[in-house]
């Protein structure tokens, strides 16, 4: 009698011992793959940050000079691997990937600042995509989810649009009235809203109303990643 | 129970450690590029305060004719301000005090490097990064450094795809780039 009473408690710990224990083993899982999600993330946003820092261009591919095939920053981070991230038909906007659009898989959001950095000038505004004169940013780039308003020449110095401009610093002090536009400074974020949480037991700590439901089958985690670059030119390497 | 918890606690660990190394090596490729374009002369006065080094500099630094304008010294600084918000609230942890933990900025000319370039320049990141769990566990310590290191060379770029320097004169076709070459 003695020794079945002792066999249902051990059960009954068990059983309460098993739940922390899956609990953990599962957390283990899921914390892992979101941590290399986010290391994929942060190595992404370096390479797409670099590129657009040197010239790449950020329009929509649909709209891009050399068409939709043409090389730019958003079919680039549409080729990148970020593990567990895919195609997936939750995202009703297509897998990857327009600057600031909710529901894409991968976000890529580029913003050019004139003549600063944010964080360190007080005063720092995003070039303006809407002047028409020379400072503003020319049809092939996006800054801040707006698209440039100049017609882009690609004939220096008649290029009527500066922003962002070709390479104008030569290795010497330029005077500070003529800070040249490869001063300036992008900003890259780089977003995979499409990892997901795996394991029921860990969705609760990711609970969200539109991205992690209870009644959905799909637990969506978003990571991001930031770059500060120093606009160098439109020097394309 | 132990056990498990020891697992878990190096998962998160290991794995926040290579984040903010990651973190950090985006930072020090951002400053290092920047920084590359610009002469040392013009941060002479700033070289010994900002967490520069003026050691083991080659040939003298060219001229900086501007007043006012900034050198690599200051670029670098300025560039590490701008990206380490994403640094610090991965630095900073819990039982630390506000603000004691920064990456630590150690900039110098890479003349050791053998780049036949206009000017080279390293930047060096150091950050003292909690243990978040693993700090429960007999003999590890309550912070781990992480470092990353970036250099990059300024130089002429050529359609063989070379940075050279000006001697002997670059092409006429060559553009000045900036490249990490490590």
């Amino acid at each position: 009698m003695q020794r079945s009473r002792q066999r249902g408690q051990s059960i009954v710990e068990f059983g309460i011992i098993a739940i922390l224990f899956t609990l953990l083993m599962f957390a283990i899982a899921d914390f892992g793959l979101l941590l290399n999600d986010w290391l994929s993330v942060s190595s992404g946003a370096r390479q797409l940050g670099r590129e657009a820092a040197v010239g790449r261009f950020t329009c929509d591919p649909s709209a891009c000079p050399g068409g939709p095939t043409q090389a730019d920053i958003w079919n680039e981070a549409n080729t990148l691997k970020i593990p567990g991230v895919s195609a997936d038909p939750y995202f009703t906007n297509g897998y990857c990937c327009r600057a600031g659009t909710p529901g894409s898989a991968l976000q890529v959001k580029v913003t050019y600042y004139d003549e600063c950095a944010p964080g360190v000038d007080p005063v720092c505004n995003p070039v303006n995509t809407s002047d028409s004169s020379a400072n503003g940013l020319d049809s092939r780039f996006f800054s801040n989810g707006t698209q440039g308003s100049c017609i882009y020449n690609p004939n220096p110095p008649a290029n009527i649009c500066l922003h962002p401009a070709p390479p104008g610093k030569t290795g010497t002090c330029p005077t500070t009235s003529v800070r040249a536009c490869p001063g300036d400074t992008v900003v890259l974020t780089f977003t995979a809203a499409g990892a997901q949480v795996i394991t029921p037991l860990v969705r609760p700590f990711f609970a969200n109303p539109v991205t992690c439901a209870a009644t959905s089958a799909h637990c969506y985690v978003s990571v991001g990643s930031t770059v500060i670059m120093r606009y160098e030119g439109d020097t394309l390497v | 129970m132990t056990s498990m918890l020891g697992a878990l606690s190096m998962v998160i660990d290991a794995g926040v450690y290579f984040v903010i190394q990651r973190q950090l090596q985006n930072l020090a490729d951002a400053a290092a590029l920047a920084a590359v374009w610009y002469s040392p002369a013009c941060d002479a006065a700033n070289m010994q305060d900002a967490g520069c080094q003026t050691s083991g500099w080659g040939a003298p630094p060219p001229t900086c004719t501007v007043v006012g304008e900034l050198g690599p010294c200051t670029i670098s600084n300025e560039w590490v301000q701008a990206n380490e918000s994403a640094v610090l609230s991965l630095c900073a942890g819990p039982n630390l005090p506000a603000g004691a933990i920064e990456p630590a900025v150690d900039a110098h000319m890479g003349t050791a490097l053998n780049v036949p370039s206009l000017n080279t320049w390293v930047v060096t990141l150091d950050c003292n990064a909690p243990h978040w769990f693993g700090r429960v566990l007999p003999g590890v310590n309550l912070t781990m450094d992480i470092r990353a290191s970036s250099s990059t060379a300024l130089g002429w770029l050529t359609d063989g795809g070379q940075i050279v320097g000006n001697s002997p004169p670059p092409p006429p076709n060559a553009h000045l780039v900036a490249r990490l070459i490590i």
